[in-house]
């Protein structure tokens, strides 16, 4: 390989591969703001005889009320990061620091059920939220994204919180609450981040369940808005794109800034599982 | 474990432990039992329920459209893992030198894809892949290819077609996950490496994947068991078509029990899944797990 402070020709070789990856990695996404920008029926990459403009996003987002969608996704995903870190946390808390009958018994089975893959509960989960009379409202999104996962990868955290510090603060008068919220949850904030981006991407992403639960058009979640674009509109390209770019534009903002969060979470969670 | 702590009252604990616990049953417990008992019914969504044993088993054992979903799903799994995983790899090695410039712009870049909506990266891909005048037929010919395929109609090539975009999406993935542990390898066993005289091949497979063999496994687990759920990018790109010729074995599930509404088959489906499942990470964990490198 390369030796030290030396560029040799592998040096550039080396780096024009990355180059080359990088821009295979992120062209189609180029690509696509560009094509949404245009009303190209072509779909090349011949830009001499074409005008840029926004045309196409007023006439997507008012043709097909994106807004509605964008807030249904928007309710969606931060009621599910909130209530999946505040049950995950409470549940690891437990788990990792309170001694009671059959603690690693439940704990096992808690993480048994993150073997069961979605399809095999989607059909009995669809029946009983249909039961309950819950089809095409909040909660039915939301209520699926909860999974062991997160109280798997908080307890391994909350383990090598010392037991004296806890002590410590019992003895100085604190209460179980007070320990919870202003000493465990302050040390596992690292994780706790991690957590929130992996239910954000999972819960914006997430295609499956809401077709099935969510059947009103003003009920969609913004992925499942844009899926039925391309029924509605196979050969305007433009629009299709533009409504792609729209729903790409969430996540790529909260990815350029929270960057290294993004990567840590995923990397923490790679080699922890 | 040493007892410490006092054990929590009574109240603390049923009040730490419902909510979980109810949602947990709600979502998990009650939906495995139920879809158990739904695939020995005939139970079509509405009032009139049936026991009528394993005939749906029996069904199962005799679609060749199942079987056939399988088999698809089992190739774009083959493919997939040796795409993300196998570049993956690769690419942590080349980003790994210390003295490759902008370093974060690459790893940034090639991350990107995995934050984003597989309905997006389906969409896109359409496009490109688009018979008439995609990005991808009229670059080809532009170089003068002739006899360009169809991708995503032909039924010979689509699972290759629909496996691209998926692989090209999770890359980066696999290359964090790598690139993590290869930068905990020790430098002095690089550098002796090197004063043998190991050449860059040599390097990455012999020193470098058997050191980071732990991590290998994990991604190549990860990589095995999502793929075998895939559903959003080929429900996007081909929705199981053309003919079932792209049929997963999710995607038919769905079809099954939400188009046909067939939920006792569906359910008897999923049960199928799971074994499936269960069996193809089993034999994998098997293979994977032998004590090669350690």
């Amino acid at each position: 390989m390369i030796k030290q402070n030396k560029k040799t020709i592998s040096y550039y070789v080396l780096l024009v591969v990355l180059l080359f990856n990088a821009l295979v990695a992120v062209f189609p996404f180029v690509y696509m703001a560009v094509m949404s920008l245009t009303q190209k029926d072509m779909l090349d990459l011949d830009f001499s005889n074409t005008t840029f403009s926004f045309i196409n996003y007023f006439k997507v987002i008012d043709g097909f009320n994106l807004l509605v969608n964008l807030r249904n996704s928007i309710i969606v995903t931060v009621s599910s990061c909130l209530l999946n870190a505040i049950i995950c946390s409470m549940a690891a808390y437990a788990f990792a620091k309170k001694e009671f009958p059959f603690r690693d018994k439940i704990f096992g089975l808690y993480l048994a059920t993150l073997m069961i893959p979605g399809q095999v509960t989607m059909i009995p989960v669809f029946v009983i939220i249909k039961n309950l009379g819950l089809m095409n409202t909040y909660p039915a999104l939301i209520l699926p994204i909860i999974n062991a996962f997160g109280v798997f990868l908080i307890r391994q955290f909350m383990v090598s919180v010392p037991d004296d510090l806890l002590d410590a603060a019992r003895i100085d008068g604190c209460g179980e609450n007070r320990i919870f919220i202003s000493i465990v949850i302050p040390l596992v904030k690292p994780v706790l981040v991690s957590l929130t981006i992996f239910t954000f991407i999972t819960s914006w992403n997430d295609f499956l369940w809401p077709l099935i639960i969510a059947s009103k058009p003003a009920m969609k979640t913004l992925t499942l808005a844009i899926a039925s674009l391309k029924g509605s509109y196979s050969t305007n390209y433009g629009l299709v794109m533009a409504g792609s770019t729209f729903a790409f534009l969430p996540p790529f903002i909260l990815y350029i800034f929270l960057q290294k969060q993004f990567v840590e979470g995923i990397a923490l969670s790679g080699t922890k599982g | 474990m040493q007892r410490t702590l006092p054990l929590p009252k009574k109240r603390t604990m049923i009040i730490a432990f419902l909510p979980p616990l109810l949602i947990f049953a709600f979502v998990f417990i009650f939906p495995l039992i139920f879809s158990l008992r739904y695939s020995f019914t005939d139970w079509k969504g509405g009032l009139s329920t049936q026991f009528i044993g394993f005939d749906n088993y029996k069904e199962l054992l005799f679609d060749s459209n199942f079987w056939n979903s399988l088999k698809n799903t089992v190739t774009v799994t083959v493919l997939v893992v040796i795409g993300q995983v196998g570049l993956g790899f690769i690419i942590a090695v080349f980003l790994v030198n210390k003295y490759v410039a902008w370093r974060n712009v690459h790893r940034t870049l090639i991350f990107l894809p995995v934050v984003l909506s597989p309905v997006v990266v389906g969409l896109i891909w359409t496009i490109v892949y688009n018979k008439r005048n995609g990005f991808l037929n009229l670059f080809l010919s532009n170089l003068g290819i002739q006899n360009i395929p169809l991708w995503l109609s032909d039924p010979s090539i689509v699972l290759y077609s629909v496996s691209i975009p998926i692989i090209w999406q999770f890359i980066g993935l696999y290359m964090i996950m790598f690139l993590g542990s290869l930068e905990n390898i020790p430098k002095s066993i690089l550098e002796s490496a090197d004063i043998d005289g190991a050449s860059t091949y040599q390097r990455s497979i012999k020193i470098m994947l058997p050191m980071i063999y732990p991590t290998f496994k994990v991604a190549m687990m990860l990589c095995i068991s999502g793929t075998l759920k895939i559903f959003d990018q080929i429900f996007v790109l081909t929705g199981g078509g053309p003919g079932q010729s792209s049929m997963t074995m999710s995607l038919y599930n769905y079809r099954v029990s939400f188009d046909m509404m067939r939920f006792s088959y569906g359910s008897a489906l999923s049960i199928a899944m799971i074994i499936i499942t269960l069996l193809i990470t089993g034999f994998s964990l098997r293979v994977l797990g032998g004590k090669r490198y350690e």
